[in-house]
């Protein structure tokens, strides 16, 4: 029972601000955004800039969970979210959280994974299909009687993503996935959104720290600072406005290389998101220089 | 105190048979041997139901955490032992507190099987099964898979604040009582703020549908089921004929000599 669906946009977010109940100042404050379906967007800022709140009002959790004065409107493919409950929600968005204590509850991977779809009272062999899809697609198949708890963090991530997409939305938020996981699962989990967002075309919005690994795949960077979108575009003119500087958010390291090349006299044409990148620039650049000297 | 206690919520499945059983036989089994427990008095038939509850246990390789649980409760089988012993009902003294130890001691084991081989979901599952309403096995699944968290919460406190020079070591056991209740306040505060984060997750995964839950593990009788089951009511029925019938009522109810003071 797919609903039917009214707007070009996955995403519209309109004139939206909002304060938590029992709190004097807005959490979110006149917030716009309009986000395509299939984009990769990844929201950054300081702590306390908003980036929760917003991920909140998404999936209807803000205004029906969580108590507050919401202005402004949210509509995920033309449905406001006022009109529907997060339950309602949870087949277009699906949500994973930073801690994957609070949102792994069963004592098995295949339970967990199926959780979502038995809530909402669909038919044991659909439910059937769709584990045994997320058990393959997330490569989980070997764990899927170990107890959540049994796993690593970064495993642990994963079934809760794959518990997430099992319920096929088409939108997948996440608020700091990789903030408790080592390097090497924060790449392997930030690996895996990036093959969601493009193998199954799920709109991707992923609050992120960690920007020299998220914004190698994002077609788009938003930076918040207290409750505003302030800088919003291409990931690489936001990464490298005055704006992300004064935020003092973690700019890559291949973007400072860029620059300093750049004070050096030295212009790589593109403006590298990935030492991959950074790499193929400079091996451009060395061809040209080298054809120059010699010529 | 350690959490180490805890640890015993934690449910590892090993895939051996008893695993794989429907969750109401399991709970037949369990009710079955609690009541053949209890009606027996006398060492032997009590022995062979403990006896029994061994062969269960290594057979499905859970021997080390049920051997954690026995050892938990050894101090205590000791007390009950020593207190009947001397000042137990009067008669034959040895074998009356030898018995009740046996019985003690037998019905930990049948627990602990049931506990070690079931997952909470089962559990809820088969109360859900006959009939008790979703809101509360799911209630008690939760609670169930929250205890180790709690704990590991309170851990992390009293880590916390003995690193601020808070001795817990010293005094008596009120004393030392005295000093945790303070760290009570800092967890209720913490498990509330975890609460909502659990429960916002929950609603994310479509938790609170008015629509009738479906599952995905279809709970139907099988082969192993059928052959359990039909094994505990052979067994059951044997046990109480040969305690009533001679010539082996004789061994079963065989009494221990009295004690010459
Ligand atoms: N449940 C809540 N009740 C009341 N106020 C809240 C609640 N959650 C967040 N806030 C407040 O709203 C503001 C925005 O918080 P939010 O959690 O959205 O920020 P964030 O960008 O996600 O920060 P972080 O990077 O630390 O996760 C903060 O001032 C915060 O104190
Ligand atoms: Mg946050």
């Amino acid at each position: 029972m797919r609903t039917v669906l009214k707007s070009n946009y996955a995403i519209e977010v309109i004139n939206l601000s909002f304060k938590y109940e029992g709190t004097e100042e807005y959490a979110l404050n006149n917030v716009n955004l309009r986000i395509k379906e299939g984009e990769y967007v990844v929201i950054t800022g300081p702590s306390g800039s908003g980036k929760s709140t917003l991920c909140r009002t998404l999936n209807g959790l803000i205004p029906h969970f969580y108590r507050g004065h919401m202005e402004g409107d949210i509509r995920i493919f033309g449905i406001s979210t006022r009109a529907k409950r997060t339950h309602e929600l949870a087949r277009l968005v699906g949500m994973v959280f930073q801690e994957s204590e609070n949102q792994l509850f069963l004592s098995s991977v295949e339970r967990e994974i199926a959780f979502g779809l038995e809530n909402l009272g669909l038919p044991r062999d659909y439910i059937r299909k769709r584990v045994k899809w997320a058990l393959r697609n997330f490569k989980l198949e070997g764990l899927k009687d170990k107890a959540p708890y049994e796993l690593s963090g970064g495993q642990q991530q994963k079934v809760a993503i794959a518990s997430v997409m099992a319920m096929s939305p088409r939108i997948l938020v996440l608020d700091e996935p990789t903030s408790n996981l080592d390097p090497l699962s924060a790449f392997e989990i930030i690996a895996l959104i990036h093959q969601v967002n493009k193998a199954m075309g799920v709109t991707v919005i992923l609050v992120e720290h960690r920007l020299e690994l998220a914004l190698k795949y994002a077609t788009r960077l938003i930076l918040m600072k207290e409750g505003r979108v302030i800088t919003d575009g291409d990931p690489r003119e936001v990464i490298t406005s005055k704006e992300a500087r004064s935020l003092g958010i973690g700019i890559p390291k291949v973007v400072e290389v860029y620059k300093r090349l750049k004070e050096e006299g030295i212009e790589l044409p593109r403006i590298p998101l990935s030492s991959e990148e950074l790499a193929l620039g400079v091996r451009g650049c060395l061809a040209t220089y080298g054809s120059s000297y010699r010529g | 105190m350690s959490i180490r206690v805890f640890e015993g919520f934690k449910f590892k499945p090993k895939g051996t048979y008893f695993y794989k059983l429907d969750p109401r036989v399991k709970m037949s089994f369990l009710i079955v041997y609690s009541i053949l427990t209890l009606y027996f008095s006398t060492v032997v038939p009590l022995s062979i139901l403990f006896l029994f509850s061994v062969v269960i246990v290594v057979s499905n390789r859970v021997a080390k955490e049920w051997g954690r649980t026995l050892r938990a409760v050894a101090l205590l089988s000791l007390v009950i032992f020593s207190f009947n012993l001397l000042f137990g009902a009067k008669g034959n003294k040895l074998n009356y507190a030898s018995s009740m130890t046996l019985r003690f001691l037998t019905l930990t084991s049948f627990f602990s099987i049931f506990f070690l081989t079931t997952t909470p979901e089962e559990l809820s599952e088969a109360l859900l099964l006959i009939g008790i309403p979703y809101e509360y096995t799911f209630m008690f699944m939760m609670a169930m898979r929250f205890i180790p968290t709690l704990a590991r919460d309170f851990q992390t406190i009293i880590d916390a604040q003995r690193s601020r020079g808070l001795e817990l070591e010293k005094g008596n056991f009120v004393q030392r009582a005295r000093k945790l209740l303070p760290l009570l306040i800092p967890l209720i505060v913490l498990e509330i703020r975890r609460s909502v984060l659990i429960a916002e997750a929950l609603e994310a995964r479509g938790f609170g549908t008015s629509a009738k839950r479906s599952t995905l593990k279809e709970y139907r009788l099988s082969k192993v089921d059928l052959y359990l089951l039909f094994l505990t009511i052979t067994f059951a029925t044997s046990l109480i004929l040969s305690s009533k019938l001679p010539p082996y009522s004789e061994i079963m109810n065989y009494r221990l000599p009295e004690l010459v003071p």
